[in-house]
């Protein structure tokens, strides 16, 4: 049993034993937590916020920054043209937001994005619309980046770091968690047993899901 | 040593005296674009309200507020108020000081009902005549309270209120009707036409006017009419028989109204907004039952507001140039000198001043810059050669806890209260237990400063006149003040100079103007600076400041960065997010 391959059986084994927990503040998370890429090649993440409003119903995002953390021996991070910004804070290409990627950091992904947009129609004083309310809910997608592996085996984690989420009045949010994802580059002769494995055990830790606790999976 | 102690009980009890104007106010932080301010006649106060969720802060109360009728901002930020017993004051939205502009006690003269100020920052306001019905519009002078009447009688017999709109007309409320005044640069007299009477009006009382130009009128009887100010049309825009007695409206720049009045059978402010959709009026009170007695005046802040002008609450001098002067108290002067001895003459720092300034309702949150403005009364003696140098420093204690101003008072237009300087209480150069001097037994010794110098400047007796103002940057003291980390005991003023003459530079005090003493200028202020989201400096904040920070995030923030709007040393979209909530357009927009 080669190394990648106890790496992916630890990281399902994990998957399995935190899928249930509730988390009392917002989580955020890379996703998919794990995925298999047929290196060399690319693939692509998200970086999404789950139960924004777990412990306050009325709580609208603002602006946030984080850096996403990568092995830069093993992943490329492709900026153009695949860089993709959700809507939650409005439309970037539109104004609605002011958003940057700095990478000029090997290893080292700093976001950023701040909405220029007033919270809702009840409390705007301008009133220009659109406003954050109608944008969002309790899961956000933020952002959609591309990544290329020329690798040819092996696992490589991705990683949340320095985290600062604001709401929409300008006050930091407590956050439960980051979650981070791996990629694996499976061996040829593996591919085949890992990819039949991890989708038994994705299916199990499925059903066995609570719907409210699936609100919470990343 | 009983003095000693008699004095600081003294201090003890009379300390909290001159304290409860200002500790009825609240604490409170800068202004965003929109806030309402509303005066309440029955309190009397002036309320600070969130348009968004009805919170109210109270700004103001008491003191020299008697009935407050009528509001708008100044060109500087301070809030202009009408009084109908005390004539038109000035009060610093978020400190809530307050000062007279002029004082007119009771109906005894033609003050003002109300106010507005005109696009080029001119405060104007209408009023009658109180021996006839005769109306009149004045442009008030911020500083000297001086009138200046443009426009009387004609059409105008009693005016409730006005309203400028963006080209410079006037639309004078009078008594059932809309008066429009339009400077002719021709004649250069104010032309007077008849907009609308009559219709729906029956006792209007408050006027606004839109950005579009679209006059809403507030009417005792609650009704709001609307009023097209070209054809004269009236419009009801909203009524209600379960509402009475409107006060004032005020427009805001995104279609919003706000009236104040009596809302039977509580008081407070409505919104009315448009919508589109069922093309009505929505109405919804924003102030909750009980905490308005009796709104009248509204205005609102149109950009944000982030500056605090803080008079002195203590200021005077004390001198030893000559052993009998070393006793003497001058703590209701009109002036406070620093300067040379007389004897011997010439010699060094022989007159300090001391200032303090009530930081009580100053947030330490987002200080930007303090600066301390001193304004020259006039020169005792010298030579035109003669440069002064002020330093400032911070007071520290002892030999006694805090220092006392005192009453003493030299000279012709002595104000109430003030004595001798020899039998004058306070502070004096050597006080009790240090000056053998009978008559200081009534004084205490000044105060011990910080020998480092916070601020400095130099003034040429030849260039500087009575008036100018001399401005000196304390941030950093008022910072640690404000911070908790040094005692706010004031600030001393020292010339450690000398070009071997005697000579005093004279700065103005606060009695100067609060008892009208002749010849008066202002007294010390301490203005505080509030960072505002302005961070590029072009007066306005949009998405360049938004841009100028997300630019620099993560970056060290220096003590007094503008980008730093939290004040936690980051440069951080934390205050990227905050400063679009101050932003003036939708969307940041430039």
């Amino acid at each position: 049993m080669n190394k990648s391959f106890v790496s992916v059986l630890m990281a399902i084994l994990m998957c399995i034993t935190s899928g249930g927990s509730a988390y009392a503040y917002p989580v955020v998370s890379i996703l998919p937590t794990q995925q298999f890429v047929d290196g060399p090649g690319t693939f692509s993440i998200s970086i999404n916020i789950n139960g924004l409003q777990v412990d306050n119903p009325n709580r609208l995002l603002g602006a946030f920054s984080v850096d996403l953390l990568f092995d830069p021996a093993v992943l490329t991070y492709l900026p153009f043209p695949s860089n993709n910004w959700g809507n939650a804070l409005g439309d970037v290409s539109a104004g609605e937001a002011l958003a940057d990627i700095d990478f000029s950091t090997p290893g080292i992904l700093h976001l950023s994005e701040v909405s220029l947009l007033e919270a809702n129609s009840d409390t705007c004083l301008l009133c220009g619309g659109p406003f954050l309310k109608d944008l969002q809910g309790n899961n956000l997608s933020l952002a959609t980046l591309q990544f290329f592996t020329a690798a040819t085996s092996g696992t490589t984690e991705l990683q949340l770091a320095k985290p600062l989420f604001v709401d929409a009045d300008g006050f930091p949010i407590p956050l439960d968690a980051l979650n981070g994802a791996f990629v694996h580059v499976p061996e040829p002769g593996n591919i085949v047993l890992l990819a039949l494995g991890f989708a038994i055990m994705t299916w199990r830790r499925h059903a066995k899901q609570s719907p409210s606790s699936r609100d919470h999976a990343a | 040593m009983k003095k000693s102690w008699f004095w600081r009980a003294l201090w003890v009890l009379t300390l909290p005296l001159t304290h409860i104007a200002i500790a009825q106010t609240l604490a409170n932080t800068a202004i965003a674009t929109g806030e309402l301010f509303v005066g309440d006649a029955r309190v009397p106060s002036i309320v600070r309200i969130d348009p968004s969720t009805g919170r109210q802060v109270t700004v103001a109360t008491g003191d020299k507020l008697k009935l407050p009728v009528g509001i708008t901002f100044a060109a500087n930020d301070d809030l202009i108020v009408t009084d109908h017993n005390a004539g038109v004051l000035r009060i610093n939205p978020i400190s809530g000081t307050q000062s007279y502009i002029y004082q007119c006690p009771g109906y005894t003269c033609d003050a003002p009902v109300k106010i507005a100020t005109s696009p080029d920052g001119r405060l104007i306001g209408v009023g009658s005549v109180t021996s006839s019905r005769v109306g009149r519009v004045v442009v008030l002078d911020p500083v000297t309270g001086d009138r200046n009447v443009i426009a009387s009688g004609g059409l105008l017999s009693s005016p409730q209120d006005l309203a400028i709109a963006k080209n410079g007309d006037i639309y004078v409320l009078d008594t059932n009707s809309i008066v429009r005044l339009r400077y002719n640069t021709t004649t250069h007299v104010w032309d007077q036409s008849l907009i609308s009477t009559g219709g729906l009006f029956r006792s209007p009382r408050g006027i606004a006017v839109a950005d579009n130009g679209y006059l809403y009128i507030a009417d005792l009887s609650g009704k709001v009419v609307g009023v097209d100010p070209v054809t004269g049309v009236q419009k009801l825009i909203a009524s209600s028989s379960s509402l009475i007695n409107y006060h004032d409206v005020v427009a805001t720049s995104n279609g919003d109204i706000f009236i104040s009045g009596e809302l039977a059978p509580d008081a407070g402010v409505i919104r009315l907004r448009f919508d589109t959709a069922s093309q009505t009026w929505r109405l919804k009170k924003i102030t909750a039952t009980g905490q308005l007695k009796a709104p009248d005046g509204i205005t609102l802040a149109r950009h944000p507001v982030s500056n605090i002008n803080l008079d002195a609450q203590q200021d005077t001098y004390v001198r030893r140039d000559l052993a009998v002067r070393q006793n003497d108290n001058y703590g209701r002067q009109e002036f406070m000198t620093v300067g040379t001895g007389r004897e011997p003459e010439g010699e060094a720092d022989a007159m300090r001043a001391l200032v303090q300034f009530d930081l009580t309702n100053v947030p330490i949150g987002q200080l930007q810059k303090a600066v301390l403005a001193l304004t020259i009364h006039s020169f005792d003696n010298g030579a035109p050669t003669s440069t002064y140098r002020i330093d400032a420093h911070r007071i520290l204690d002892g030999p006694f806890p805090v220092w006392i101003e005192g009453n003493g008072f030299e000279g012709s237009g002595e104000p109430p209260g003030a004595a001798d300087p020899d039998s004058a209480y306070g502070v004096a150069w050597l006080g009790a237990g240090a000056n053998p001097d009978p008559f200081a037994l009534n004084n205490e010794t000044q105060p011990g400063f910080d020998p480092l110098v916070v601020a400095s400047k130099a003034v040429s007796q030849a260039n500087a006149h009575a008036g100018d103002v001399i401005y000196m940057d304390v941030t950093p003291l008022v910072a640690a003040w404000l911070k908790g980390s040094a005692p706010n005991l004031g600030i001393m003023l020292v010339d450690p100079t000398s070009d071997g003459l005697f000579r005093g530079i004279r700065l103005g005090t606060r009695e100067g103007k609060l008892f009208g003493i002749p010849g008066a200028v202002a007294g010390p202020q301490l203005i505080i600076h509030y960072k505002d989201g302005d961070i590029n400096g072009d007066g306005k904040v949009d998405v360049n400041d938004v841009q100028a920070i997300m630019s620099a995030l993560d970056q060290k923030a220096g003590a007094q960065d503008p980008r730093d709007l939290d004040g936690d040393g980051w440069v951080t979209v934390l205050d990227a997010r905050r400063v679009t909530l101050l932003c003036s357009r939708p969307q940041c927009a430039p």
